[in-house]
């Protein structure tokens, strides 16, 4: 699932992940994120973190902290994080990756196949 | 570029998934076992046999009686644990959250090789997924400690964008040396760039340069 507050990015993203093969669920925003989650099973979550009403960091802290969620793996979206809050994504949030913004398709690809394929979750 | 390694040394080879970490770890292993030093590839996300496949893709000469693998990859799949192919070398482990398991099959190989031991790491990212950070961390620091003891060197490749800065910070802060890759958008065009971010006792220059990945090998631009 693709969230994200920007309709254009989005689009871009879907059209790359569907052009490999992945079935792909939009969401606006952090609220409507849990609601589909709540609904739906969900692999991976590409989160933007800077969002109106719920940030990507709560949304995702609120995804780790729910036990049905736990197969859900998290990577975060940011435009030029520093140190500080790329430690937020993985340390407060708890997410398993994270990208910056411009986005190049080959590495969301491969970062996305990567954390699908490695963080296996027990039980 | 391939000097990069030489006795004694640690490097960290990072940059995102898919940028070419492993090509260049296998390259560098290469040149290794061309001189006639013993190679441990300890492999973690992929077989052996898909290592020596990608080797085959670069042109990279991958065989040898000097040349060992600690399969880290297969546990999910394979039942075996120990000494899984005599022939190929291969130490297959079952225990993904066991760092000493790793550990003693190093040591187990530096004690049954002769010569000094160079060590591939490829990749260290998983490991964090099955123990904490800070244990990991440990563990590297020991194993560079041990091989360095040993007149060995060590070349771990660590994934991008997985790991917290102060892990990363803290692996950095241990090594000789630190290899960064990354993708670049060269108006629509992916490239794939690297540069030598630092290697200690060493004068870099610290500049983004090309790299270009062919069946004839890697090659700097």
């Amino acid at each position: 699932m693709v969230v994200d507050d920007e309709p254009g990015i989005r689009f871009i993203l879907r059209k790359m992940l569907e052009g490999a093969g992945y079935k792909v669920l939009e969401s606006e925003s952090g609220e409507e994120c849990l609601e589909i989650l709540d609904k739906e099973k969900v692999n991976l979550v590409l989160m933007d973190v800077m969002m109106p009403g719920m940030n990507g960091w709560e949304t995702t802290k609120r995804i780790r902290e729910n036990e049905a969620l736990k197969i859900t793996k998290v990577i975060m979206l940011t435009v030029r994080a520093d140190e500080e809050d790329m430690e937020k994504s993985f340390q407060y949030a708890g997410s398993n990756g994270h990208i910056n913004k411009p986005i190049v398709m080959e590495q969301l690809l491969a970062t996305v196949k990567w954390v699908l394929d490695n963080v296996r979750v027990e039980g | 570029m391939k000097e990069l390694l030489h006795d004694e040394y640690s490097l960290i080879i990072h940059g995102p998934p898919g940028v070419g970490k492993r090509e260049f770890c296998i390259d560098l292993a290469g040149y290794q076992l061309g001189k006639k030093s013993t190679v441990l590839y300890v492999t973690t996300e992929r077989a052996p046999n898909s290592i020596k496949e990608v080797a085959r893709n670069i042109g990279a000469v991958f065989v040898g009686e000097r040349l060992f693998f600690v399969d880290y990859a297969s546990w999910s799949t394979s039942k075996k644990t120990g000494w899984l192919d005599d022939r190929m070398k291969i130490i297959c482990l079952q225990n993904p959250s066991s760092l000493r398991d790793i550990s003693m099959a190093v040591k187990t190989i530096s004690q049954t090789s002769t010569g000094r031991l160079n060590v591939f790491f490829d990749s260290l990212s998983p490991l964090f997924l099955y123990n904490n950070d800070e244990k990991v961390v440990q563990f590297i620091q020991t194993l560079i400690a041990q091989l360095r003891s040993e007149g060995g060197s060590i070349a771990v490749t660590l994934q991008e964008g997985v790991h917290p800065p102060s892990t990363f910070n803290s692996l950095m802060y241990m090594v000789d040396g630190y290899i960064q890759l990354r993708f670049l958008d060269d108006g629509g065009a992916i490239k794939r760039q690297l540069r030598v971010h630092h290697l200690h006792g060493k004068r870099v220059q610290p500049e983004w340069r090309g790299l270009e990945i062919t069946e004839k090998g890697l090659e700097v631009l």
